[in-house]
């Protein structure tokens, strides 16, 4: 698998459900998660496929949607309690209830990743290329 | 992940000795040492100093011959250029000591395993371990007592890297090698291999936990979706931009292949038989009560054939000819035809009873001559208006007047009479002369007419 989108994003975004400069934008970083794009939809589908919520992000800042480019500020995950290997990032957004928070995209391909905490702060530097974090 | 650093090994007959500090210690510098000694005297006699304290992990007599300690800590912000190692010297015992250190590595104490192997070989077991984390530090270091005063030298186990090869006069030997675990999983004893025959093998093995350094994840963005389905229109409208003030460039429609409308089927249920369009030509029946208008019959005259040789008169060709019947009335009673004849025809008006016919005179030779003055029919006169009409004959007076112009004069006046060379008044007959006879008839009025005798 490679970075990808979750259908229900596209669907969420074109609807008007998702608002990526408005709503609460987390990443988490996760453990043994088997995502599934096109059926995986809510934060629980993320749970509920395996994986664990290592780490979860503040809510991303200076977020831009310039050109449908989606941007924002690097992460960092503060004192990552060591433990198993991470395979994916999994960017959503927070209603503050795992069943209703939008899945927009898990990222695999990444250098760092797989990564495993050490205890340490784990710090997403997002592409500075033309895709940036995602783009529509 | 915890990564090796610097090593630093030193040996000696005498203690205390000194071991160097390795370099790029620095204070948090996580530092492992192991030392042996020979001769009989255990371990428990070793020890090191300098900088921070150092902790020791175990100590302990392998076989007969090789005393051991393992020591580790944390660089303090001060350490020294050289550490102080000091062990028993009893029995003129040796001693070599080695220090490997990691500068990633966490701050938790090392997990650590021991094997001794008794006698001689040239083989070092060192032990397994159960990693403190899936990045520690594995440290392997292989101790021993030389039965000769011979060198020894070691090679560490497949996969592990030799950082330090130690001997003292040949009589007390030691190596260490390092590598970065890839799991938690617990390792396997490996051997390190040495050069010569050797005696009471220490092998001890180390996990050194990786410290909490600072990670990064750099993942790719990613690109739009690009997978778009198949369009059904693939008309593309270009329309060049909008200049200000609003004036559009021209439209650019391409349609790079044709269409294809397929209309979707009648479902069942609503299945059409064949559509049969038929034409009637239905004109309305003739009413009895409908009046045609005028019909026309063409009608063509074909003389016969003419002869060579025959003088043809004057030919009336009747170019045209039309029988125009009276409409048929209802009942279907004809009218009467009427011919038309094209060429003009003579229309005879019989009845104008005002005719004037002037009769001529006639002079007659008959052994004299006489002139018969012609007469005029006046008419009509009526005796009763409604029913009898009748005409009356008056004649006509032949006048030659002064100038000897003759002319004739129905109602002649007294004063032309009397003016006149000649009359001759009309109804009457008048004896007249060879030379009046002649100068009447000159004049137009008569002409002779012989009488035979009777």
């Amino acid at each position: 698998m490679a970075n990808a989108l979750y259908d229900s994003a596209r669907e969420s975004f074109l609807s008007g459900n998702l608002d990526w400069l408005t709503d609460n934008i987390k990443v988490v970083l996760v453990e043994g998660y088997t995502p599934d794009t096109a059926t995986h939809d809510f934060l629980d589908d993320v749970t509920g496929a395996g994986g664990t919520l290592v780490a979860t992000s503040a809510n991303l800042s200076n977020k831009t949607a310039t050109d449908g480019v989606a941007d924002a500020d690097d992460v960092t995950f503060t004192e990552v309690a060591a433990g198993d290997p991470c395979d994916h990032l999994v960017i959503y957004k927070d209603t503050g209830t795992a069943g209703t928070s939008n899945l927009i995209a898990v990222i695999d391909t990444a250098t760092g990743l797989p990564l495993t905490p050490n205890g340490g702060d784990v710090t997403v530097q997002w592409d500075s290329g033309e895709n940036k974090i995602f783009a529509l | 992940m915890a990564t090796y650093s610097a090593s630093s090994s030193a040996s000696s007959q005498t203690s205390p000795y000194n071991i160097a500090r390795p370099s790029g210690v620095v204070e948090g510098t996580y530092m492992v040492a192991a030392i042996n000694n020979d001769a009989g005297n255990n371990g428990s006699g070793i020890g090191i100093s300098g900088g921070s304290t150092w902790n020791s992990l175990t100590s302990g007599l392998g076989g007969d011959q090789t005393g051991y300690r393992l020591f580790w800590k944390i660089a303090g912000p001060s350490e020294p250029a050289n550490y102080s190692v000091t062990y028993n010297t009893a029995s003129s015992a040796y001693s070599t000591a080695h220090i490997v250190t990691s500068n990633d590595a966490g701050t938790e104490a090392p997990v650590w395993q021991v094997t001794t192997t008794s006698g001689s070989g040239t083989s070092g077991p060192t032990p397994g371990i159960t990693p403190p984390d899936a990045t520690a530090l594995e440290i392997r270091f292989i101790l021993a007592a030389n039965s000769s005063s011979a060198a020894r030298t070691w090679t560490p186990p497949t996969g592990l890297e030799e950082r330090t090869d130690r001997q003292e006069s040949g009589w007390v030997t030691g190596s260490s090698a390092t590598r970065t675990l890839a799991s938690s999983s617990a390792t396997s004893s490996l051997n390190f291999t040495c050069s010569g025959s050797v005696v009471d093998r220490v092998g001890i093995t180390v996990g050194v936990p990786s410290g909490a350094f600072d990670q990064d994840i750099l993942p790719s963005g990613i690109a739009t979706g690009e997978a778009f389905g198949s369009p059904n229109v693939v008309a593309v409208i270009g329309p060049t931009g909008i200049a200000s003030g609003e004036a559009f460039g021209g439209l650019i429609i391409s349609t790079p292949q044709p269409q294809t409308i397929e209309a979707e089927g009648v479902a069942s249920g609503e299945a059409f038989g064949t559509l049969t369009t038929r034409l009637y030509l239905g004109p309305s029946g003739i009413a009895s009560t409908t009046v045609f208008g005028t019909p026309r019959l063409a009608a063509l005259i074909g003389p016969v054939g003419i002869a060579s040789g025959e003088a043809f008169g004057s030919t009336n060709v009747a170019i045209e000819q039309f029988v125009t019947p009276s409409g048929i009335a209802s009942a279907e009673a004809f009218g009467a035809a009427v011919l038309d004849i094209g060429y003009p025809q003579t229309i005879e008006v019989v009845g104008i009873e005002s005719r004037e016919v002037v009769e001529d005179p006639h002079v007659r030779n008959l052994h004299r001559l006489l002139l018969v003055n012609p007469s005029i029919q006046e008419t009509p006169a009526a005796w009763d208006r409604l029913h009898v009409r009748f005409g009356i004959h008056r004649g006509i007076t032949i006048i030659k007047d002064a100038d000897g112009v003759w002319s004739s004069v129905r109602y002649p006046a007294q004063t032309e009479i009397e003016a006149a060379q000649k009359v001759f008044l009309g109804g009457r007959r008048h004896d007249i002369t060879p030379d009046e006879a002649d100068e009447l008839t000159d004049a137009g009025y008569g002409s002779y007419i012989t009488l035979e005798p009777a």
